[in-house]
């Protein structure tokens, strides 16, 4: 690529590649700044660096019990995403390359159900749930989540566009449809099974629907749940609410800075053949 | 045994667990929430609920507050879903190249779709307010102040800008990942053949890309015809200012929480579900289908 | 063989899982047997939890076989209590807030509570604080657990420099907004909605409900809110919105504004925000009588306990004279009994005037359709203000037209 770009197109291309950096990341510094804000000066829509602390931090994680709700939110999360991922890249891999009776069908219905307005199934779903005697359990707050069409579909696009041939070629090895997943194609997937690891993560660590009418405990907050149990409205001041969506969204940044090295470019097609 | 037995076998271990927990926990409370569109059924008074057949999707298609939802609701993602797409396209290749600083641009391209609503929110009070930054800098170009978040004309742009900037960050990721799959010997080999950088993008990244790209602007289309988190913000949840911001979505949960009608809530569910199929259906059939036939007139 | 390692890690997780589940399951279901449990649904913000849990420690400590179990509600409280009604899980005591107890009462939710009040303990209350919690029969179905009421904020030391006093009519209220409206000042800080202009309505002789039905468009409240909207449009008030803030308050402790319009709540907001901003409050300026309004949050009793009685005497452990004691010192909302009110006002002085003006505040309570009346008067009020060719008129009667389709609808 770099010999045919002109000195121009690389100022261009440094020019909007930072540009959207700032724009990117300036709603994340501003949040930062405000909830270090004291809060008389929080409200208030200019930059003053006076006065700047940690003091609402402090505030909230002493009055508060956020480790209990880091804990609820961080086991959530990881059963989610470990069983969720399996199942999804299973199912994935199953819609893409295996051509079995009803395939087409059960493609059809979980397209569909990405289509179904979350809103209106609230109801039903907690009917359900609380037959269940899922409320206010951890496992309420697990199994219900790990189904996720939206991974199902992702899985299937990239096992897709996986090339047959090693798979015809891992067949006349002897290998079956078993060995081909585990040996060939889930190695190879390894970009986007980061991918859909950081989307469940993040999924199960902002849901905020389901679980709110679920937990009906103190003790069982998530974070989510816990930060909106903050906000009411003429007593939450923006350098506490900010503070708050810096401890919701720094686990995840911190996740992705773990899982972003997976993503290495150029893979060279040698080392498939 | 035969080998479409073996795949057939095969097929359903994989997808078992998957297709009981979709059963149980999704299409059990999805046929219930059809079921209560053909009644009158008041959230608080369920069991002097009524069938009432096709009165709710009657009323629906004579209402003009659900024209106006659906129209605000397709206008965003016409505007929405290719902006997006695109940038993130744009977001995932840079993010892909050799470049100092790689791990910087990765982890600020994706840190909106970290960054929670209500953070994001304030910071674009902040931003759009009246005397705000937005449009002091558009009035380097001459434009003139406007009220973003009280002037219908602003309100549903002002969405627009929102849900891009926050959504982009994700949808960056599964560019990212796909770019993962493309060997860069084909690069090679086109650079090899002269081909310049803009034609290696056109002929060799963007078709190599077309599955994950067909997920990108399915889900964004989906997602984008369920706004409600963006509208709720702005509009403090009346879809406000002149209504300029009601979508489908605000419109159904308004009637079925606040006015309790949920069989009315739910056609609504009902009505927007055969939209974005439909849709989706035309989508599959551009990036699956058409190619296919091409493909084989081609042969 | 990875394929049977990686399916029995999933079968372990999740039973892992389902024995963590149920192992919490027990802690809050399997007490002792003989002991009953209450469920109390509030709010969740700590503050109000804190008092409540307080509240029921005594309780507890009193009646040692019943446990109370608190039940805060993040988020949506009435998407949430609603969602756990139709699903026959609905906590045995809430919260009932006066904006929506019809629809719950209109629907059989809620259960009587006419036997859990004694003449004394009625005749301790303000009666317009209980009458929005009263069937159409006139039995009880909530016992006020606090209220709150508005008044007008004015900046001491803006009116200091302008030789003003605080306005009390609407003509002086229109004179002050616009000598103070200078330097980049405003006048006033108005939030452009019921919730604000409803004490306009009523000081012109207006109403908002006339025999159960809403009646925005009452030729008096046109009236009234044609004074309103005059200020924002000739200039001396404007809304939040337009002040590019979120809310009145944020406006008057910028001093942004010399005067606005709200309830108590905002003096604690004023210690956080300003507290060096020296400022005074007196009730809203009046045209033909003093009016404001309340918002009143009580103690409901769901109709479908399995321990009415014993959830009734919570309920009256939670409003007795001594427990609302609790509610005076801490300060926030006011007591709802007048013995109690009174203890507040000479704990916290300068919030008198919010305690006097009880007996003149009107409800913030439209019957089974109070949200569709907020949310039309709001979509009337909104387009009042930004369309110059639409009337008062106009966008009333549209809304009132609106709002009398979705009562025939329910």
């Amino acid at each position: 690529m770099e010999k045919s770009v002109s000195k121009p197109m690389k100022f261009l291309f440094y020019f909007l590649t930072i540009g959207y950096a700032g724009i990117a990341l300036f709603p994340f510094f501003w949040a930062f700044y405000t909830s270090l804000r004291p809060t008389k000066e929080a409200f208030k829509l200019n930059f003053d660096f006076s006065g700047l602390s940690f003091d609402t931090y402090i505030n909230l994680i002493e009055k508060n019990d956020i480790l209990k709700w880091y804990f609820n939110s961080i086991v959530i999360a990881v059963c989610v995403t470990i069983i969720g991922v399996v199942l999804s890249t299973m199912a994935g891999y199953a819609l893409a390359r295996i051509n079995f009776k009803g395939k087409n069908i059960i493609f059809m219905t979980i397209l569909g159900i990405m289509m179904i307005p979350g809103q209106i199934t609230m109801i039903p779903q907690y009917m359900l749930l609380n037959e269940f005697n899922f409320v206010n359990t951890y496992v309420g707050l697990i199994i219900p989540f790990v189904f996720n069409a939206f991974n199902i579909f992702m899985m299937r696009q990239f096992f897709l566009s996986f090339p047959i041939s090693l798979e015809e070629a891992a067949e006349i090895d002897g290998l079956n449809r078993f060995g081909i997943f585990f040996k060939i194609a889930l190695p190879l997937a390894k970009p986007a099974v980061t991918t859909i690891t950081i989307m469940t993560f993040m999924g199960s660590w902002n849901n905020f629907l389901m679980p709110n009418l679920l937990i009906t405990s103190r003790d069982m907050y998530t974070l989510p749940v816990g930060m909106a149990s903050l906000n009411s409205q003429y007593f939450s001041f923006p350098n506490q609410t900010m503070a708050g969506a810096m401890l919701l969204s720094i686990p995840m940044v911190i996740l992705f800075l773990i899982c972003q090295r997976y993503f290495i470019e150029g893979v060279t097609s040698s080392g498939i053949k | 045994m035969k080998k479409q037995t073996l795949e057939n076998i095969a097929g359903w271990i994989f997808i078992a667990p998957v297709v009981i927990l979709m059963v149980v926990f999704i299409i059990g409370p999805a046929i219930f929430s059809f079921g209560l569109s053909f009644k009158d059924y008041n959230l608080l008074k369920p069991d002097q609920s009524t069938w009432v057949l096709f009165e709710n999707y009657k009323e629906l298609i004579s209402d003009p507050n659900f024209y106006q939802a659906l129209f605000n609701t397709l206008k965003y993602s016409i505007v929405v879903v290719p902006v997006q797409t695109f940038i993130a396209l744009c977001l995932a290749t840079v993010a892909n190249q050799k470049i100092r600083g790689k791990t910087f641009f990765r982890v600020a391209y994706y840190i909106p779709a970290v960054t929670s609503a209500v953070a994001s929110a304030s910071m674009f009070m902040f931003l759009f307010n009246t005397n705000g930054i937005a449009n002091k800098f558009l009035g380097l170009f001459g434009f003139k102040a406007v009220s973003w978040f009280t002037d219908p004309t602003y309100a549903l742009p002002l969405a627009m800008i929102m849900a891009i900037w926050s959504t982009v960050g994700t949808q960056m990721l599964v560019f990212l990942a796909g770019l993962q799959d493309i060997p860069s010997d084909v690069y090679e080999a086109a650079a090899i053949d002269g081909a310049t950088g803009m034609q290696q993008f056109k002929s060799i990244t963007i078709p190599m890309l077309s599955e994950k790209t067909m997920f990108v602007v399915v889900v964004g289309m989906i997602g984008t015809l369920q706004m409600f988190d963006q509208a709720f913000i702005i509009s403090g949840g009346t879809g406000g200012p002149l209504g300029s911001t009601t979508t489908v979505v605000l419109y159904l949960y308004n009637k079925a929480f606040g006015e309790n009608r949920l069989g009315y809530g739910s056609a609504v569910a009902v009505c927007l579900f055969i939209i974005i199929f439909t849709l989706t259906l035309l989508q599959k059939y551009y990036f699956e289908e058409r190619p296919k036939r091409l493909e084989r007139k081609v042969v | 063989m990875k394929l049977k390692k990686l399916l029995s890690l999933v079968l372990l997780g999740s039973m892992v899982v389902s024995l963590a589940g149920c192992g919490s399951d027990e802690e809050t279901s399997g007490e002792t047997p003989e002991k009953v449990s209450i469920t109390v649904a509030t709010y969740s913000d700590p503050f109000e939890v804190d008092i409540v849990t307080g509240q029921a420690e005594a309780y507890m400590a009193q009646n040692p076989d019943v446990e109370i179990i608190i039940e805060p509600i993040s988020g949506d409280f009435w998407e949430v209590l609603k969602t756990r009604m139709v699903a026959n899980d609905e906590p045995d005591v809430f919260y009932m807030d006066i904006f929506q107890a019809s629809q719950f009462i209109d629907a059989g939710k809620l259960a009587p509570l006419d036997d859990a009040m004694t003449e004394e303990d009625i005749a301790d209350f303000e009666p317009s604080l209980l009458n929005g919690f009263r069937g159409e029969d006139g039995v009880l179905y909530g016992i006020p657990k606090d209220f709150s009421t508005l008044a007008l904020y004015y900046n001491k030391a803006m009116f200091e420099e302008a030789g003003l006093n605080p306005p009390t009519t609407w003509d002086e209220l229109t004179k002050v907004s616009q000598a103070l409206t200078k330097d980049g000042v405003v006048g006033l800080s108005l939030q452009n909605g019921i919730d604000r202009a409803q004490p306009f309505f009523y000081s012109n002789g207006g109403s908002m409900m006339k025999d159960g039905k809403p009646t925005l468009n009452d030729p008096k409240n046109i009236e009234a809110y044609e004074y309103w909207i005059g200020l924002i449009k000739d200039g001396y008030a404007q809304t939040p919105q337009q002040l590019g803030v979120g809310w009145d308050g944020d406006a008057f402790a910028s001093e942004m504004v010399a005067m606005t319009i709200e309830g108590n709540w905002m003096v604690n907001s004023m210690i956080e925000l300003a507290p060096d901003l020296e400022y005074g409050v007196v009730p809203i300026p009046q045209k033909e009588q003093p009016a404001s309004m309340q918002f009143t949050v009580a103690y409901s009793l769901s109709n479908n306990t399995e321990h009415p009685d014993i959830a009734k005497d919570v309920i009256k452990f939670l409003t007795s004279a001594e427990q609302q004691q609790v509610v005076a010192d801490a300060g926030r909302s006011m007591p709802s009994r007048n013995t109690a009110l009174e203890e507040f006002k000479a704990k916290w002085p300068e919030r008198t005037v919010f305690a006097d003006l009880a007996p003149v505040a009107s409800e913030f309570n439209y019957g089974v359709i109070s949200s569709t009346v907020v949310d039309e008067t709001a979509r009337a009020m909104e387009k009042v203000l930004l369309d110059d060719s639409v009337t008062v008129k106009q966008a009333f009667d549209q809304a009132q037209a609106n709002i009398d389709k979705a009562l025939a609808q329910q």
